[in-house]
């Protein structure tokens, strides 16, 4: 179809403002705000324990935040689920598959989740294997797969429906460089109709190569946001990195951890 | 090593606690009403202090413990205790000996151990008279309370070692015909249990006799033997104990070191799983109803998982055994058929999310209407029902025709639906107020007091039941004799129907209002 307009005269796939979320008095996500323009490729960044994750399954409707509104293609998350859920694909972190379906099998079941018509969903079930490289698994249950097939798996149970917003939680975890190319590549070709991905990761190469967009969130808020190039400013994303959340690498030059090492036993 | 154990336990079963207030008001509930249970039995036992049979009661009461132990961790996961995980240890350094003691340590925490131990003390009191006339006899009596105690709680952790492979093993191959074995026993049991307490003590002696040379019987037997000064004996009993306690520490150990190092067996071939034909009529069907959808996934988990399966035909072949076993008392009537419907509510219906736990991420992502959380409601009670209810049928039905009491079948099975229906409504209601995560691998240290939680709520909700179809059991003896007995079996079927009707209108209704809130709750385990 078309490539992403440019400006603000197009609506926004995602919208977030003020999601907010507790756990047991401590706050995980402290008002984080991202706007997230439609057809973007948008890269969401930070430590450990930043609310990536947090927020994500807020965004996507498994979690319900203490605050805050959530808008997907126009509508919301929480006020009109079954409008909004119709075009949310969700890759989570953490949480368990269906252990004991085969991958195939796992495909087929979301697809008659997702009310899709079963030529349909058995069509793109041997695509999305093929291309992910998990025909020959595809039998196997997943409860024998190992870390980088269930994401992919995962992955392919989320594209599955063709959702025009996609939301992935550390896509990239444990996935060998081959399988990491093509999702790379097929995420690039999703985008580029129009569809949007949001994604989690540490890899800062990976996001600088791959995002028109990026977030940095930290302590549960954003520090850093939009296009690639306004937040890197000038520098490479890692060094903008480790300049906005600090770098504790200089903790280990200092002298502390002087005992690991020296080996005496 | 001990005290790293018993505080490693202690700090796992506070923190778990700790996260959610529900758990910890079930497992406190738990504990005080089984330890509450204890002590009535045990001050029973003990009052029994001086009778002619009293000897012989606490033989029967050791034997039922050791039974109890052998076989409930192994038909229910671990028991509510999941939290002393010695594999976990494997990459430590510690030597067998110290590994074993402080596991043992660590399996005598809990309130499992603490209500044998006070029914171990009342069957003890009970066979004492006179064991405080000479020090040895009262040296016996006092070593036979914690010898009894390990020799339990060891022997149950080493058949759980052994068997930790079969019930989370991939394939489970073994599970089935373990479940078989444990049903036999356990059916065993229940008619020891059944024929104590119906008739005071109406086994023959020669059972008692049998019973006394098992291990169990001897430190039971020692205390009779050294009130009667017959010392020699009575030690002799108690070192037989403890060698057996020393034998099964080292079997345990040996399959914990098996356990640490070699990987399940069945993964060496990885199950390949025929994806069957998708087009046509099961595919169609599958694709417009999300009820049949969630149906059809939740029996293919049913029946891949071998701990599922096993408490499925465990559940059906307790319904069968029950009775078989009450024929045996003298109870010939298909009514026997209702206590096959009660124990299977008592063990199977459970939480109806347990199964899945947080996988049910892609039902949440995907609950769009009310009617969806309907569906997925009914659809995690299908596969139980349409196995449970025509079991139950044919079950009352052969008694029925056995006994020659077939004017009683119609009103035995309406009975038998509506307390069904019951069970399945408050299932419904314990899952969306309550939900538990079923822990997937007994072993797993995250969540002490969980699967606790999970058979409380089982407990809790048969318990109801009954309470709750006392209308339709009340028509049944209302119409005892009457032509229009039949009648109940419409009336009893409309009430189940009508209990998990109205349940399913207020809990689909939640489950689509608080999806989230389920999930993470599963998400904690
Ligand atoms: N269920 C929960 N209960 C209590 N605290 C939680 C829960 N989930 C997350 N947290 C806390 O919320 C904070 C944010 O966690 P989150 O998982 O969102 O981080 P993240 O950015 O995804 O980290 P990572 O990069 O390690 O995946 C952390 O401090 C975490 O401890
Ligand atoms: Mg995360």
């Amino acid at each position: 179809m078309q490539h992403p307009p440019e400006g603000d005269a197009v609506p926004a796939a995602v919208e977030v403002r003020g999601l907010r979320k507790e756990f047991d008095g401590k706050v995980a996500v402290e008002g984080v705000d991202l706007t997230i323009p439609r057809g973007s490729f948008y890269g969401l960044v930070g430590p450990n324990g930043a609310g990536k994750t947090t927020s994500l399954s807020m965004i996507t409707g498994l979690l319900r935040p203490d605050a805050g509104t959530v808008t997907v293609a126009g509508y919301d998350v929480w006020q009109d689920p079954y409008e909004a859920k119709h075009r949310i694909g969700i890759l989570p972190d953490g949480l368990r598959l269906f252990e004991r379906l085969s991958g195939r099998e796992l495909l087929r079941y979301t697809g008659r989740l997702r009310e899709l018509p079963a030529p349909d969903t058995e069509a793109r079930a041997e695509e999305l294997l093929d291309v992910l490289g998990l025909t020959e698994a595809g039998d196997k249950l997943v409860v024998d797969y190992s870390t980088g097939m269930r994401k992919k798996i995962g992955l392919a149970a989320a594209l599955l429906h063709n959702p025009p917003v996609l939301f992935l939680d550390e896509p990239f975890e444990s996935v060998d460089p081959v399988s990491a190319e093509t999702i790379r590549e097929v995420l690039r070709q999703y985008t580029a109709t129009g569809s949007t991905v949001v994604f989690s990761s540490h890899v800062m190469e990976l996001v600088a190569a791959l995002c028109t967009h990026v977030a940095i969130l930290a302590k549960g808020r954003v520090i850093a946001d939009g296009t690639l190039d306004e937040v890197r400013a000038g520098r490479s994303l890692n060094e903008r990195f480790m300049e906005l959340v600090g770098t504790p690498a200089g903790k280990a030059k200092g002298g502390s951890l002087a005992w690991l090492g020296s080996s005496s036993g | 090593m001990v005290g790293v154990f018993v505080g490693l336990k202690l700090a796992l079963l506070r923190s778990s606690l700790r996260r959610s207030t529900a758990r910890a008001v079930g497992f406190v509930a738990g504990t005080v009403i089984s330890v509450a249970g204890a002590c009535y039995a045990a001050v029973g036992l003990a009052l029994g202090q001086g009778e002619p049979d009293a000897p012989d009661v606490a033989v029967l009461a050791f034997a039922g413990l050791a039974v109890a132990w052998l076989v409930l961790p192994l038909s229910f996961g671990a028991g509510g205790d999941e939290s002393s995980d010695p594999t976990r240890l494997a990459v430590l350094p510690v030597r067998p000996r110290r590994l074993i003691a402080g596991a043992t340590a660590s399996a005598l925490i809990g309130p499992g151990p603490l209500c044998t131990l006070v029914l171990i003390t009342g069957a003890v009191v009970g066979a004492a008279e006179g064991a405080l006339g000479s020090f040895s006899a009262a040296l016996v009596t006092v070593l036979a309370v914690p010898l009894m105690l390990l020799l339990c709680v060891v022997a149950s952790r080493a058949l759980l070692a052994s068997f930790a492979r079969a019930l989370t093993g991939r394939r489970g191959k073994d599970a089935a015909a373990l479940g078989g074995v444990l049903t036999a026993v356990g059916g065993y049991a229940a008619y020891l249990l059944l024929t104590t307490a119906g008739s005071g003590l109406a086994l023959p002696p020669l059972v008692v006799r049998v019973l006394r040379w098992t291990p169990p019987g001897w430190p039971a037997d020692a205390i009779r033997a050294a009130a009667d000064g017959r010392t020699a004996t009575a030690l002799l009993e108690l070192a037989g104990t403890a060698a057996l306690i020393a034998l099964l520490m080292v079997w345990w150990h040996a399959s914990l070191a098996r356990l640490m190092t070699t990987t399940d067996s069945s993964t060496a071939q990885a199950v390949k799983v025929r994806a069957g034909r998708t087009t046509g009529l099961r595919a169609r069907l599958l694709t417009s109803s999300r009820t049949l959808l969630v149906a059809h996934h939740q029996f293919s988990a049913f029946a891949r998982s071998p701990r599922h399966r096993m408490t499925m035909i465990a559940a059906l072949a307790y319904a069968l055994l029950f009775p078989v076993v009450m024929a045996a008392v003298g109870m010939r009537t298909p009514y026997a058929a209702v206590g096959g419907a009660w124990v299977f509510g008592l063990t199977v219906p459970g939480v109806l999310f347990a199964l899945d736990g947080s996988a049910i991420w892609s039902n949440v992502a995907t609950l769009r209407t009310v009617a969806h959380a309907r569906a997925e409601l009914v659809g995690r009670l299908l596969p139980q029902l349409v196995v449970i209810a025509p079991w139950l049928t044919a079950v009352a039905t052969g008694v029925a025709l056995v006994s020659g009491r077939t004017d009683q079948l119609a009103a035995a099975l309406g009975v038998s639906f509506a307390l069904l229906g019951v069970t399945f409504a408050m299932g419904m209601a314990i899952s969306v107020f309550h939900p538990y995560p079923y822990p997937e691998d007994p072993w797993s240290v995250s969540a002490p007091g969980q699967s606790g939680g999970y058979h409380l709520a089982n407990f809790l909700s048969s318990i109801l039941g009954v309470v709750a179809v006392v209308p339709v059991i009340a028509g049944a003896i209302a119409l005892n004799g009457s032509v229009f007995l039949w009648l109940l079996l419409p009336l009893g079927t409309a009430y189940g129907l009508l209990a998990v009707l109205v349940t399913l209108r207020t809990m689909g209704r939640r489950l689509f209002d608080k999806a989230p809130e389920i999930l993470t709750t599963l998400r904690m385990s």
